[in-house]
């Protein structure tokens, strides 16, 4: 029995009325369609691959151009921006300090602020007692030594400001 | 002119000079077999003459791979059937149909072809072939309009031939229940 016969055979137990008769596609297509596809079909096939693989070529070639392209715009606009957000020192100190502060972090500059700070405090003790100095000097420059030692033995240590004693 | 057998084609084809003879030989021998397996999986001539160029382009390339391991219109078959389950889940995807949207869409199809007779069986037998899921109309046709045995089938579709001979059955059975009914 071959593959026809087969087939039929099959069908007449699932499907009686489907095994009756053996139908065609119905189908129509453009007249003379067939006769020249060959040709179409080979002129498509060989054209066609030859032109894919010089796409592929020049996609490829191209891909590489704007990566190296893409490349060298982004080094220069991080050049340029750098530059430009970089203040000279000589012509714009005021920016340039700023620029290098807000490179400090906030945990740096405040211990720094409180050394500052520390520091400017024992300046204002040094300047007051200098003054008081001052002052004591002027005052005690038309007064004899002697005068001085008498005034002194009659006011007891304790009461004298700290600066005449040093 | 008598028709090359399938191994002149290809010992053809693997020669440089000989190989675009050997593809004309081998379209000689099958285009026409393939354009309507193609056509009666996508109804339109235009879809079937787009979908049969870029099988003969897919053929040309790979030809040269092809190992022998089954017969040559098996592999044209593998190709051009999975070539056209590409082109049906893509119009799917693109009209964003349901699968009893898309059956209807090309029964549709058939019943707006030039010619077309709704009760000439070969035209109710298109109709109902159409509202089959994908894979059961591929069975379906190879096996009723290619008479392709279930071994060769199972080297196309990469199915077990149990598997082909089930899903067979029951497409001819919806087809027929299709006839009865309409």
């Amino acid at each position: 029995m071959n593959e026809k016969e087969n087939i039929r055979e099959e069908l007449k137990d699932i499907a009686p009325l489907l095994a009756q008769e053996t139908c065609t596609t119905p189908f129509s297509v453009p007249h003379g369609y067939f006769e020249q596809l060959t040709e179409r079909l080979t002129e498509k096939a060989t054209k066609d691959s030859t032109d894919k693989v010089f796409i592929f070529r020049v996609q490829r070639w191209k891909k590489l151009a704007a990566a190296a392209v893409l490349a060298g715009i982004i080094v220069s606009s991080l050049y340029v921006y750098r530059q430009s957000t970089s203040p000279d020192i000589n012509k714009n100190p005021e920016g340039w300090v700023k620029k290098e502060i807000n490179a400090v972090s906030d945990e740096k500059l405040n211990s720094f602020v409180t050394l500052t700070n520390s520091f400017d405090s024992l300046r204002e003790n040094s300047a007051e007692t200098a003054l008081h100095q001052q002052e004591v000097s002027s005052l005690t420059k038309d007064i004899s030594d002697d005068e001085i030692q008498a005034l002194l033995s009659e006011i007891s240590q304790p009461d004298l400001p700290e600066a005449i004693n040093e | 002119m008598s028709l090359l057998a399938d191994n002149d084609i290809l010992k053809l084809f693997r020669q440089p000079g000989t190989k675009e003879e050997a593809f004309k030989a081998l379209l000689k021998k099958y285009q026409e077999k393939l354009y309507w397996h193609i056509r009666r999986m996508v109804v339109s001539h235009e879809d079937a003459n787009d979908l049969l160029q870029n099988i003969s382009i897919k053929i040309w390339k790979s030809l040269d791979k092809f190992r022998e391991d089954s017969q040559l219109y098996t592999w044209l078959y593998r190709i051009a059937t999975n070539e056209c389950l590409s082109f049906l889940e893509q119009q799917k995807k693109k009209n964003t149909l349901s699968v009893s949207d898309d059956a209807a869409g090309y029964s549709e199809l058939v019943r707006a072809e030039e010619h077309f007779d709704g009760r000439k069986l070969e035209w109710k037998l298109q109709v109902a072939i159409q509202q089959l899921p994908e894979k059961q109309r591929v069975v379906f046709m190879l096996r009723y309009y290619e008479e392709m045995p279930y071994h060769q089938m199972s080297q196309v579709l990469e199915t077990s031939e149990g598997a082909l001979k089930a899903s067979y059955h029951h497409a001819a059975k919806k087809i027929e229940d299709y006839l009865l009914n309409h």
